[in-house]
Parts: structure tokens; sequence; C-alpha cells
């Protein structure tokens, strides 16, 4: 009889690695220069959009931007 | 303003200087790197920051760096054996599908750790309540009761 994995109790690979602590989650990567995106979304339920200004937030790191879409 | 923080995390001497505000799981997470200690809710619900200060199992966001002073800290990563071998409680929930996504597996297994100490022979009923403080948002809590009931008995046989 050949071994099949149908029906068969198949170990996992990755416990090992979640159980020790050493699995790697996105918020555990540290990369050089690494930031992070903060999304800011409208505070009002319902409102019409008038105009997005994002001059408050251009200056405070120059290599770092501001993007917008409606 | 910083200041200095010293303290013995997985039985090796550390210190740095950090910010007073600086939550526990932050200093080990930032400035020890030892990111298998994980924040989920940072409003001390779910319990996956879960460590052992001076033995007791504490959610490590709800306290500062500074109230752990000369504290002995015992994270995820310290608990398998030198040699790389699981503890009962870890392996018990590798046999018992314990854990899925594995995120809040380490403070599963560092409430466990504390709670089989005391309940050397535990029942289901007491296994489900001690896991009042720890979220599993893939909702394995079955295997999960199944896992600290084995890794206690493991722990309780292996004395």
């Amino acid at each position: 009889m050949t071994t099949s994995l149908i029906g068969a109790r198949v170990p996992r690979k990755e416990d090992y690695r979640f159980l020790t602590g050493s699995g790697q989650y996105t918020d555990d990567v540290a990369l050089p220069g690494q930031t992070y995106a903060a999304f800011v979304r409208s505070p009002h339920a319902h409102a019409n959009i008038r105009r997005i200004t994002i001059d408050s937030c251009s200056g405070i790191t120059p290599d770092l931007s501001c993007a917008r879409a409606i | 303003m910083s200041l200095k923080v010293s303290m013995k995390v997985n039985g090796k001497p550390v210190s740095a200087d950090i910010e007073e505000r600086t939550l526990l799981v932050s200093f080990i997470r930032e400035n020890l790197r030892l990111t298998g200690t994980h924040v989920g809710c940072d409003t001390a619900q779910c319990g996956a920051c879960t460590v052992h200060m001076n033995g007791k199992a504490i959610k490590s966001c709800s306290i500062v760096a500074m109230q752990a002073e000369g504290a002995d800290i015992l994270t995820i990563e310290g608990v398998a054996h030198a040699d790389g071998t699981l503890h009962p409680m870890q392996a018990a929930f590798k046999e018992n599908h314990g854990l899925q996504c594995g995120f809040c597996t380490p403070g599963m297994v560092m409430n466990a750790l504390d709670f089989a100490k005391q309940h050397p022979s535990p029942t289901e009923q007491e296994v489900r309540e001690s896991l009042e403080g720890n979220l599993c948002r893939c909702t394995g809590y079955h295997n999960i009761v199944k896992s600290i009931m084995a890794g206690a008995r493991a722990m309780a046989a292996s004395k």
C-alpha cells in the first residue's frame, strides 16, 4: 500500500517558530529607514468632500510624502 | 526625558535608556527586539503580550517598563530548552493543533504555564476560565483547551 496524505494527520511545519516566538509578522519587521503609512479617512459619516489639503503634512519629513485619493 | 531601566530578561541582564512612558511590551519588542511577545489590542484585553514577571503571568502592555525595574522577566523566547527542544506546554500545543495563525500563541503559552503551575491537573472548566484574558481570533479555543490540559499533565508528570 502506498503512503497517502489523504485523511492523515500532517504535522505543521510552521508551528515550531510560532511556539518559540520566532515567527515574523508584519509588525515584527525592522528594516533600515523603515517608515509607516497612515491613512486619514473622513471623520464624518455623511458629508460632501469639497477639497482635501495635504499642505500641512508636507515638509515635516522631506523624504516622505503625502498622497490623496477620493 | 529618558531614564535608565535594568532588568533580567530570559536570564540575561539587560538595560536601556528609555522614555518614562515606554510600556514594558514596547521595551521588549523595540529595545530588545524580542518580537515573539505581540501587541494585539493595546488595551489589556487580548493577552497576546503576556509575559512572566517574577514568575507570574502579566500583560506587558498594561505596565510601563519602569515598573519592571530589577524584575525577572520571561518571554516566549526563553521558554524552550537551550538546545531548542520545546517545553512540554509548547509541545502540547503542537501535538493538539492548538495554534493556527500563531499570533495569540505566545500569550496563550505564557498564561498556560503560570496556570499549570497552580493547577497540575485542571478540569476543562478551569482551563476555559483561565482563558478569560486571552483572545484567539482564529477561534481555536477547543484545541487550545485540549493543549493546556495535556501540557499541564505533562508538566506535572515531568516534575
